[in-house]
This record gives C-alpha cells, structure tokens and sequence, in this order.
C-alpha cells in the first residue's frame, strides 16, 4: 500500500525568520525516486513538500505529474513519514497545500482553487488521520489544509499564529487576508 | 517630442485610462479557512479502517 522510506538529511535554515530546519526523506516508487522535504517553522509547526528528485532543480517541482499513477501509495508513504515525524515531535502541527498543475515550462493547466491534488490529499487525510489528535482546518480557495494538535490549549489561537506567521513568511501565498472562522 | 511620449499612456504602464484600477486576480480576501468538526470529517470519510493516528 505504501512504500519504504528512508531519512536521508536533515539541515538548519540559518538567518530565517521563521524557518527552524528541513529534514529530508526519501523512498521509490517502482519507477522514480522521491524527495519529501518536511520544513520545520516555529511553534513545531512543519510543513510537508515531496517531489521527484529528478525534479529537485525544477522550478515547477511541486507542479508536475510524475504520470506514474501510482498516487494513492505515494500520499500514504508521505502519510507515514508525516506519522514518524509527530511521533518524534510530540504536539506538533501539520500544514501543506495542493499545488496546481502545471506543464514543464509552467504553463498553468488548473486554477490554484481546489486543485486535484489537494482533493486527493484531503481526502486520504480524512482517511489517516482522525479528530482526536488534530483538529483539521482547510480552504479549497487556494487548496490549504492545516492539522492543529489538539493539546494546545488553545488550538484557535495557535491557528491563528501559524497563520499569521505564513501570511509573513509567504506573502506571494495568497495568505495575505485569509480570513479564519472558528 | 520623442515617439515613446506619443503612445497611449496605456501603454506606458499608466494603467487603463477613464476606467477603473484593474483588480487582482485572486480575490484573496475571499479565502476562508474552515474549521472542520469531527462529525464533518465522519461524514466524507470512506475507508472502513482505524485511522493511523487517531
């Protein structure tokens, strides 16, 4: 259902704002090799990026197809390394976002809203991960999606400190007037 | 009078002349992140196994 992984790095992001350090895994797929970048932010909130390493120095890395279909056992593998990661990381929170497709020279080939990687994404979250552990936020405008651990005592308030910590760190993001209910 | 002063401002990068500022594309304000109760995720959930992390 899923494929072996492998940490292969870790490295601390100096003169960053917000950005702690980016640990690195890797497994393959029966045709490709994957990179799955988890960039740790303040407040043990990490981000979760994966992409083919062939495409590690693509621009539109996040954006291409690897037309292997096999999605389903990538995202649970990613699922997996997200599970090892919390389980090191106690009380930690988990955000990504379902990047649009795109052609090789970046022609965009869906809108950023709603993205079919993000449906997919959502959609084997809701399979993996329950509400007692996190409390999960999303937007299908701009295809966001945000787990707040649950022993924050204030799990609102934390969401809108990670929020407001990207709205700074990714102003190309869209995030610049997200409004947040609840 | 140099040729580049004769184009339509438009063209200068004056923006669109007697209408109105163009608008983003994104209308960002729109974006709205919503919480989701667990009856919520019950309810679109499909598998029939025990969640991974509960």
């Amino acid at each position: 259902m899923s494929y072996e992984f492998h940490k292969v790095g870790q490295s601390t992001a100096y003169n960053k704002k917000y950005l702690v350090n980016v640990i690195t895994y890797n497994f393959r797929s029966p045709k490709h090799l994957y990179l799955v970048e988890i960039e740790q932010y303040r407040d043990k909130t990490f981000i979760i990026k994966y992409f083919l390493k062939k495409h590690k120095k693509n621009k539109h890395k996040y954006n291409l197809l690897s037309k292997e279909f096999k999605c389903r056992q990538v995202v649970l593998t990613v699922i997996n390394i997200l599970y090892e990661v919390l389980s090191k990381h106690k009380c930690c929170n988990f955000g990504f976002m379902g990047a649009n497709t795109t052609d090789h020279s970046g022609k965009e080939l869906e809108s950023k809203d709603n993205t079919k990687r993000y449906r997919v994404y959502r959609k084997l979250v809701e399979d993996r991960v329950g509400p007692d552990t996190f409390t999960h936020y999303m937007s299908d405008k701009g295809s966001y999606y945000l787990l707040v651990h649950n022993k924050h005592v204030d799990v609102t308030k934390v969401k809108d400190q990670i929020v407001e910590m990207f709205r700074d760190e990714f102003p190309q993001l869209g995030l610049l007037n997200v409004i947040c209910s609840n | 009078m140099s040729l580049i002063n004769k184009k339509p401002l438009q063209s200068r990068g004056f923006g669109k002349v007697g209408g109105t500022m163009s608008k983003p594309k994104t209308n960002a304000s729109s974006i709205v992140l919503v919480r989701r109760t667990p009856e919520d995720l019950a309810k679109s959930r499909r598998s029939v196994y025990p969640y991974l992390i509960p």
